[in-house]
Formats: structure tokens, C-alpha cells, sequence
């Protein structure tokens, strides 16, 4: 080997090595976010309503928290409406991973406003694109070569992903499977560091408690199988009726003459206050609720009327321009469809079967998969919740027939559907016509 | 890089310390929902208490005391399946919790699972206890006791007693309950012994005076039934008890130490007795009875030797004894109910072992 490509070789090397420790730092920082994302959720949660919130503090505080988030997503932080996960992709796909410093912030800021004053929406999207954009800004402040800076945003998108959800595995999959879009994607290494020093940074923050209190999973009859099928054609029917329900929304708000385009969110406010009123139990994440039919805490009833009413929340506060995600809300919107699903099974088959928990646990994977179409991630972010094999021949039953359904009646992923309505085409979507690639700076979904 | 590392320590320490701070508000949520769960537990309203319940348990999951009043709330309002699971997950982290092991063990002991109950109720006994508990663990092996017996596993609740007994409190009460439990569950030897010690602490204690005597009649000892049964207060079963324990101690011609006319005049009694219920059962059956006419053949038959000199020889005692058990039996089968002499005669029988022949 000759002094001059032996030289190139050691630059190269310690390049690699010095990437690699920037992503490290990024899962960090990330990860760092995505906590602190979630704490000041909650302390703006219970600051706003309080212990026990009255009737007309869960009446009024949507709205009005709606008009200065109203204002905010208008006229300062007009690209951080909505989840953050397509808007991630975008920036990834047709921008160079290229995302203003403003973003981030303002995500941080809107989504905790949003999010914490009862929106019906979840908090990873919107942990994705701040730590996706916190990335960006990084590799730019760094000087970095374009080529790195957008290898950036999925590492710092898994980073966040990691944190926010506690599952490391599926944060990686769900970067490569939904941001890149390449399962084979050479930044597999790189979004794996990101991932692990996110959980890291989170569990020794926030300790190592689990997310749900999962039940122990078992297979009791081979006929259950079919009962899981039926899970996932329900699934399947469900997630197209939120994912049609949402876009329909969202056209009809942007259809609304422009000058409305700050009230919006206020008005989705009002009318998620008053769902509130009916009932609380669609507030915000609602994680403690999915909790909840994990564990046999609801009744049937209960549970068919709060998936109704979260589809019906979710989508109102989403397609009013709020911002905050639909990956949480989609895991709700299943645990109770699954729920639901296993206490008429346990009822009426005439054969043995499992907890009812088991089928909203799987319901949760469902209605991802068919909703955000990402049945790898789907699958195993629910091995990571239950660390149990004997969960993955149903889950991927249910998950593979709810993602088959949906893909054959919208052929469009929900995620580059809103892109759509916002004029952006990703190279990688399905679309009959594709217009230009539109700069990521004006998407709003 | 440095500048980042910095930013990346800095960011770090602001997020625990508002963790830390939304963790110190989580838990003082936790307690305030633990007091208003309590609170509306008190005041009846078990949906209020089981919402406030879960809130606690969701705000601070890792407090036992939360998880084990949603718990118990749950199966007050037959919510078993959520209870369990509940219990389930809290044990996880404590598995030798004796308290988490006990809730556990009533939920299973509700669904009849025996298996699992028995392992939660020896998982709960076998958990360290601290020594002011010690009432608690005796409490909780009578409880194991009692469901044993409920579930014909006497042997293994005769075994959990004897346990249980040596740490009795030395009350009266305390070894009434526990002769009670062995009464139930079969040895009448060991509630006997029970009773006694009951009766050592009070005399007077009117509970023990009739188990005593029944334990006392049960074992055969008629003698010592009668002494306690006559002190102990009066009601239906301890005054036929008496009764008939009176009886056996009264009308035993093959008791030991009798006076010959004695021993005569019992035999003749019973005797007539036993010949006197035959004829008016037989009489008011009002069915022809091949058995009981052979019988009525030979008790007049015998009548005719149970005069002097006959009467006085040992085997027309023994003979006419065993002829009146006999026939009494045979009247009390046909015209049941047995009166307190049939049961009288059927224990002298048995007492002598007459009945075998």
C-alpha cells in the first residue's frame, strides 16, 4: 500500500469512527429530548387540569390552549402541524435531510401545548421529528458532508423513537422500515448505536418500569388462531376507517378559506372538549387506558365506545392542524378493538382461550400495521412489550391480514396520503401521478 | 464534539432534574388518589374507590400498598381476572411478599382452584413475617385450615393445625377456634385436647364445655361427656347429647363393677324396652315383617330364661344384651327416627362390641 491511499484509508477511518461517535451523542441527545418531551407533557397535563379535572376546565382548556397554539402554528412554526413522522421523511428523502432549527424547537414547544392540554394525539411522531431535526441541525452546525447530515435524521429520528416508546429494536426498524424506507439500508450500525444510547440515557432517567403491564401470553387452542385472524380483518376495516376518516378531515379543514387556518385548532379544541366531557378517557396519549385492557380493566361496552370515540378525537384533533402524532393513538384505537374482539371471543367460542388482554396486545400491533404500514415495526415493537415468542405467529397473522386490507383499499400509506394533501410526493410513495418534489420547508402535515 | 458532549451533560442534567420533579408530583397525586380510594372505600362506593385505586397504582405502580388496595378492591367487586393479573404483576417484583402471596391465595381459594391456592397459601406462610405478624401468619393458617376442610383435604388441614397449635395465644377463645377446626377436620383426639386447655383458662366458658362434652362423647368417654355436658349451657343438641349420655352411663347391663341385681335389673329394662319398641313398630308398620316376627319368636323365647336361677348365670346376661341390641337396632331401623335409648343401646353395643356379632 502506497503513503498517499493509506493516508485516505486513515482519513476515512477516523471519520467513520468520529460518525459514529456523533451518533452516539446524537441517540443522547435524543434521547434526552424525547424524555424531556414526554415529562413536560405530563406536567403540562396536570398543571392545566389539575388533579381531578372539573367538567369545565375539561370543557374549555382544549380550546383556549388551541388559540395560542393556533397562533403559534400559523404565523411562527408553520411546518410542525401534525405528526412529524412524514415530514421527517420528506426532509430525508427530498431535502437532504435538511431541517430549519426552528423545527425542532417549535415541534418541542406545540406538541407539548398540544398534546398536554387533552389533543387526542401521540407523542413518538412528534419525538421523531425533534429528534430527526435536532440531528440535522447537529450535522450542519458540524460542518458535515450533505451525504452525512441526511444520514443523520434516521439516527436521530430512531434515537428519539427509542426513548420516547422504550423499545430500542423497533426505533431501528421503524427508521429503516418508514424514514429510509430500505430495510437493507447501510445506517443499520449507526441508527442501532443512536437507538441503545437513547434507551440508556431514558431508562437511567426514568427507570427501567415498562411501558404497559403486559399480561403473560398464551396460545390455548390452535383454533384461537382463527379468532386472531378475524382480529386482524377487523383491524384491517378499523385502520381504514381512521386513516379515510382522517384524510377526509384534513381536506375538508384545508378547504376552509385561509384566513380560518389559525382558528382551526381552536375549534377542533372545542369539540374535543367536549368529548371530554363525555369522556376523559380519550385525553391525550392515553397510555394508562391501554394499560387498562392489557389487563382486563375494561368492560366490553367500554371498550367498543372508547375505540369509537379516539378515532373520532384523533382525527378531529389531527385534521384541525394541532400538532402531536397518530402512533400512539393508533396502539389505543387497537388495544380496545382487540379488547373488544377477545371478550367476545372468550365468551362465545366453543373453544379455550386466552386473556382478553392478549388480543388488544395484539390488537395494538393490528391496528399499526394498518394504520402507520409498518408491519415489521409492528411486530416487533409488540415482541419488545411482551419479550414473548409465543406472541409472533398471531401477532403476525392478525398484523399481516389488517396491512393486506388496508393496503388493497388505500393504496397510499396514511403518512404519504398527508404529504399528498400538502403537495409532496416522496420518490417512494404510490401514487398514479407525481407531481415535482416539493421542498420539505412547506409541508405542514 | 467537546462543545457537544458539554451540551449533551447539561441537557441531561436538566431532564432528570425535571423527571425528578414530575416524579415527586406523580407521587403525590398517587397518595392523594390512595386517600380518596380509602375514603370512598369507607363510604361503600367501591366504583369510586377501584377508579382512585388504579389512578394511585398508575401514578406510582412500584407502591405495593396501591396495587394491593386496587387489588383487593377489584375482587370485592368480583373483578377476579383484573385483581389476579394485577397481583400477578406485582409479585414479580416480590415474590415472597406474604401479603401480595395471601390476596393470591383467595382469589384462587374463590374459583375453587385448589392447586393454586394451596401454593399461594404456603408461599404466603413460608414469606418472612416480622415477629408483631405472628397472629396474622396463625390467622392465615387457620384460613388455609378451614379451606382444606371445606375441600375434604382433611389430613393436610389436621397437619397445618398441629402446626398452628403450637403457637396459640393462651386464650380460651383462641383454643376453641382451633378445637373446632380439628373437630371438623376429623381428630376429635386433638380437639379434645384443645378444649381442655380452653377449659383450663375458663372453666365456665360455656363454648368449650360442649365440645368438650362432645369431643368427650364422640371418644366414647360418656362419663366425662355428662360432667361437661352438664355444665355446659342447654340447648337442643347438647340436651340430647346429655340425654343419651345419661343413658349409656345408666343403662349398661355389661358395665364393669355392678351389683348383681343391678346388672339384672338393667338387662331386664333394656330388655323390655327393646321388646316393647319392636312390638308397637311392628304394630304400626302394619306390613307383614318376616325378620321382625323371627325376632319378636325369639325374644319371647328368651323371656322365659330371664328368671332366677337363669338370669343370674353370665352367659343369659351376655345373651340377653346382645338379643336386646339386636332387636333394638332392628326397631330403630324400621321406625326411624332413633329415640335417645336406640342410641343409647347402639353405643352400649358398640362399647362392648356386641354390634360385631
Amino acid at each position: 500500500m502506497t503513503a498517499r491511499p493509506l493516508r485516505a484509508w486513515q482519513i476515512r477511518l477516523r471519520e467513520n469512527q468520529l460518525f459514529l461517535a456523533l451518533t452516539m451523542v446524537i441517540g443522547i441527545l435524543a434521547g434526552l429530548t424525547a424524555v424531556l418531551f414526554t415529562v413536560a407533557i405530563e406536567q403540562t397535563s396536570r398543571r392545566l387540569f389539575g388533579l381531578a379535572p372539573s367538567s369545565f376546565r375539561l370543557l374549555l382548556v382544549p380550546p383556549l390552549m388551541s388559540i395560542v397554539t393556533g397562533v403559534l402554528l400559523a404565523k411562527v412554526f408553520p411546518d410542525v402541524r401534525g405528526s412529524g413522522v412524514p415530514q421527517t421523511e420528506a426532509a430525508y428523502q427530498l431535502s437532504g435531510g435538511v431541517i430549519p432549527g426552528h423545527v425542532p424547537f417549535g415541534k418541542f414547544l406545540t406538541g407539548v401545548l398540544c398534546i398536554g392540554s387533552g389533543h387526542s394525539m401521540g407523542r413518538e411522531g412528534p419525538s421523531v421529528q425533534i429528534g430527526a431535526g435536532l440531528a440535522s441541525v447537529i450535522g450542519r452546525w458540524l460542518r458535515l458532508s450533505p451525504q452525512r447530515v441526511r444520514d443523520l435524521v434516521p439516527v436521530g429520528a430512531a434515537g428519539a423513537l427509542a426513548a420516547a416508546f422504550n423499545t430500542p429494536v423497533s426505533a431501528v426498524v421503524f427508521a429503516l422500515e418508514e424514514i429510509i424506507g430500505d430495510m437493507n439500508a447501510a445506517l443499520l450500525g449507526s441508527t442501532v448505536v443512536a437507538s441503545v444510547a437513547a434507551v440508556i440515557v431514558e431508562r437511567s432517567i426514568l427507570g427501567n418500569a415498562p411501558l404497559f403491564r403486559v399480561p403473560t401470553y398464551h396460545l390455548v387452542h390452535p383454533a384461537e388462531l382463527a379468532a386472531y385472524a378475524a382480529l386482524g380483518v377487523i383491524g384491517g376495516v378499523v385502520s381504514l376507517a381512521f386513516c379515510e376518516g382522517l384524510l377526509a378531515l384534513r381536506a375538508l379543514f384545508s378547504r376552509l378559506p385561509a384566513p380560518t387556518k389559525m382558528l382551526q385548532p381552536a375549534l377542533g379544541g372545542l369539540i374535543i372538549g367536549g368529548l371530554l366531557l363525555v369522556t376523559p378517557a380519550v385525553m391525550g396519549v392515553g397510555y394508562e387506558y391501554v394499560d387498562q385492557a392489557l389487563n382486563g380493566g375494561l368492560l366490553l361496552k367500554t371498550m367498543v365506545l372508547l375505540c369509537a370515540l379516539k378515532i373520532v378525537a384523533t382525527t378531529i384533533s389531527y385534521a384541525s392542524g394541532n400538532a402531536g402524532g397518530i402512533f400512539a393513538p393508533s396502539l389505543y384505537i387497537g388495544a380496545m378493538a382487540g379488547g373488544a374482539v377477545g371478550t367476545i371471543v372468550h365468551r362465545f367460542a366453543p373453544f379455550p382461550t386466552g386473556d382478553t388482554g392478549a388480543y388488544a396486545l395484539v390488537g395494538m400491533g393490528t391496528l399499526f400495521a394498518g394504520i402507520i404500514r409498518a408491519p415489521m415495526t409492528s411486530v416487533f415493537m409488540i415482541f419488545e412489550i411482551t419479550q414473548d415468542y409465543q406472541i409472533l405467529v398471531p401477532l403476525m397473522v392478525a398484523n399481516m391480514l389488517s396491512f393486506a386490507i388496508s393496503r388493497r383499499y388505500q393504496p397510499t400509506p396514511v403518512y404519504h396520503a398527508l404529504l399528498h394533501q400538502d403537495g409532496v410526493y416522496l420518490p417512494s410513495s404510490s401514487s398514479p401521478q407525481q407531481p415535482p418534489p416539493v421542498s420539505v420547508g412547506t409541508t405542514a402535515c | 464534539m467537546i462543545a457537544l458532549i458539554a451540551v449533551a451533560t447539561a441537557a441531561f442534567l436538566l431532564t432528570r432534574a425535571v423527571a425528578a420533579s414530575t416524579r415527586q408530583t406523580n407521587l403525590r397525586d398517587a397518595a392523594a388518589w390512595y386517600t380518596q380510594g380509602e375514603q370512598q372505600l369507607h363510604a361503600g362506593d367501591l366504583d369510586g374507590a377501584i377508579a382512585a385505586f388504579r389512578r394511585a397504582s398508575v401514578k406510582n405502580p412500584e407502591e405495593r400498598e396501591y396495587v394491593l388496595a386496587l387489588a383487593r378492591a377489584l375482587a370485592a367487586k368480583r373483578l377476579d381476572d383484573e385483581a389476579r393479573r394485577a397481583l400477578l404483576l406485582l409479585r414479580e417484583s416480590a415474590p415472597e411478599d406474604a401479603e401480595i402471596n395471601l390476596q393470591l391465595a383467595r382469589l384462587a381459594a374463590d374459583r375453587q382452584d385448589v392447586t393454586e391456592a394451596l401454593r399461594y397459601y404456603h408461599n404466603a406462610l413460608y414469606s418472612p413475617w416480622s415477629s408483631d405478624q405472628a397472629d396474622m401468619r396463625r390467622r392465615v393458617r387457620l384460613e388455609l385450615a378451614r379451606f382444606l376442610i371445606a375441600h375434604d383435604q382433611t389430613s393436610r388441614a389436621v397437619s397445618e393445625l398441629l402446626v398452628s397449635s403450637v403457637d396459640t395465644p393462651e386464650t380460651a377463645a383462641a383454643h376453641v377456634e382451633l378445637a373446632r377446626l380439628f373437630s371438623q377436620a376429623g381428630d376429635t383426639r386433638h380437639a379434645a385436647d384443645q378444649f381442655a386447655s380452653a377449659l383450663r383458662l375458663e372453666p365456665d366458658n360455656g363454648e368449650a364445655l360442649a365440645g368438650a362434652g362432645g369431643t368427650a362423647f364422640r371418644l366414647g368417654d360418656y362419663t366425662l361427656a355428662r360432667r361437661y355436658l352438664r355444665r355446659a349451657p342447654a340447648d337442643t343438641n347438647i340436651t340430647s347429647l346429655r340425654e343419651v349420655a345419661d343413658l349409656v352411663a345408666s343403662a349398661d347391663p355389661l358395665a364393669s363393677r355392678l351389683a348383681a341385681a343391678e346388672r339384672q335389673r338393667r338387662l331386664l329394662a333394656a330388655f323390655r324396652y327393646a321388646r316393647q319398641r319392636l312390638d308397637a313398630c311392628v304394630v304400626a308398620r302394619a306390613q307383614p315383617d318376616a325378620d321382625a316376627a323371627a325376632l319378636q319368636r325369639e325374644a319371647a323365647a328368651f323371656a322365659r330364661k330371664l328368671r332366677p336361677p337363669a338370669i343370674r348365670e353370665s352367659e343369659t346376661i351376655d345373651a340377653g344384651a346382645e338379643l336386646a341390641f339386636r332387636i333394638s337396632r332392628a326397631a330403630a331401623q324400621r321406625c326411624a327416627p332413633p329415640t335417645s335409648m336406640d342410641r343409647a343401646l347402639d353405643l352400649i353395643a358398640k362399647m362392648h362390641g356386641a354390634d360385631a356379632r
